[in-house]
């Protein structure tokens, strides 16, 4: 049960950056929207998932997301929002079974 | 015609794995759609590994239901209109073969190509172009309208209604 609500918690935060990362080119507020419904996802994790087996990973994420209380242009927070997303792509192939 | 008109996008699968036979047989059909040139620029990845489309659905918005599989349509290189043109005709392949084998599909060009390259091990230069989930429908949604032909087609020349066509629904 902990483990598939873990799983179904990494998912609707991937999704929620992804759908930031749409509206990324547009002029709208849709992106930092988005990221802040991110953000207060994450803000959630240790509320319900106290003992995470991916909690350092959400520790991290918050890290990084406490060094960018400024957000800057349009095009450094598309970067961004790559690298926060290239940490959960790792993330996952950490997770996943060795092949032999 | 009856392929083409009863053809729906599915966004409601009902549980159960496509026999990798029939996928084959879908992933011929896209084989055999028309290529400028004959260039045959498309590659096709299948994806029914759980874990892999899991990551493949998180990042692509437009995915919708829990389809058991997917196919990304891509190609090496940039990708210029003609490349564009050849996905098109072979996704058509696809959703229409699909169809003719009980099989629902819906194509899916809301997603985020650098997220899907690196979740699927592609490599450099090689772009996603389309993505189009697979699985046993679920609801069969309702025909969706369409313009008359009599709003759409001219004759010889633009605007230039064709009388034949008045009429016809």
């Amino acid at each position: 049960m902990t483990e598939e609500l873990e799983e179904r918690f990494f998912d609707i935060l991937l999704r929620t950056l992804n759908y930031a990362i749409e509206f990324a080119g547009e002029r709208s507020y849709a992106s930092l929207r988005f990221m802040d419904l991110f953000s207060s996802l994450l803000d959630l994790q240790p509320m319900i998932l106290r003992e995470a087996r991916r909690g350092e990973f959400y520790e991290r994420l918050r890290g990084r997301l406490r060094d960018r209380q400024v957000m800057e242009g349009r095009e450094e927070r598309s970067k961004f929002q790559r690298e926060i997303l290239e940490m959960f792509i790792d993330e996952w192939r950490r997770g996943l079974p060795q092949k032999p | 015609m009856e392929a083409i008109k009863a053809r729906r996008s599915i966004r409601s699968f009902r549980a159960g794995e496509i026999r990798d036979e029939d996928v084959i047989k879908i992933l011929d059909a896209a084989r055999w759609a028309p290529s400028g040139g004959n260039r045959q620029p498309l590659s096709y990845i299948y994806v029914k590994d759980p874990q892999t489309l899991r990551m493949v659905k998180n990042c692509s918005p437009g995915f919708y239901g829990d389809a058991p599989s997917a196919i990304v349509i891509g190609a090496q290189g940039k990708l210029g209109p003609i490349d564009l043109l050849d996905a098109g005709f072979a996704a058509q392949n696809i959703l229409l073969a699909a169809h003719s084998l009980g099989i629902g599909s819906c194509a899916i060009a809301s997603f985020n190509g650098d997220a899907i390259k690196k979740i699927l091990n592609a490599p450099d230069g090689w772009e996603p172009i389309l993505l189009i989930s697979l699985g046993y429908p679920d609801r069969i949604p309702k025909p969706p309208s369409r313009k008359p032909l009599s709003e759409t087609v001219f004759i010889n020349s633009y605007g230039n209604r064709w009388d034949k066509l008045e009429g016809l629904q």
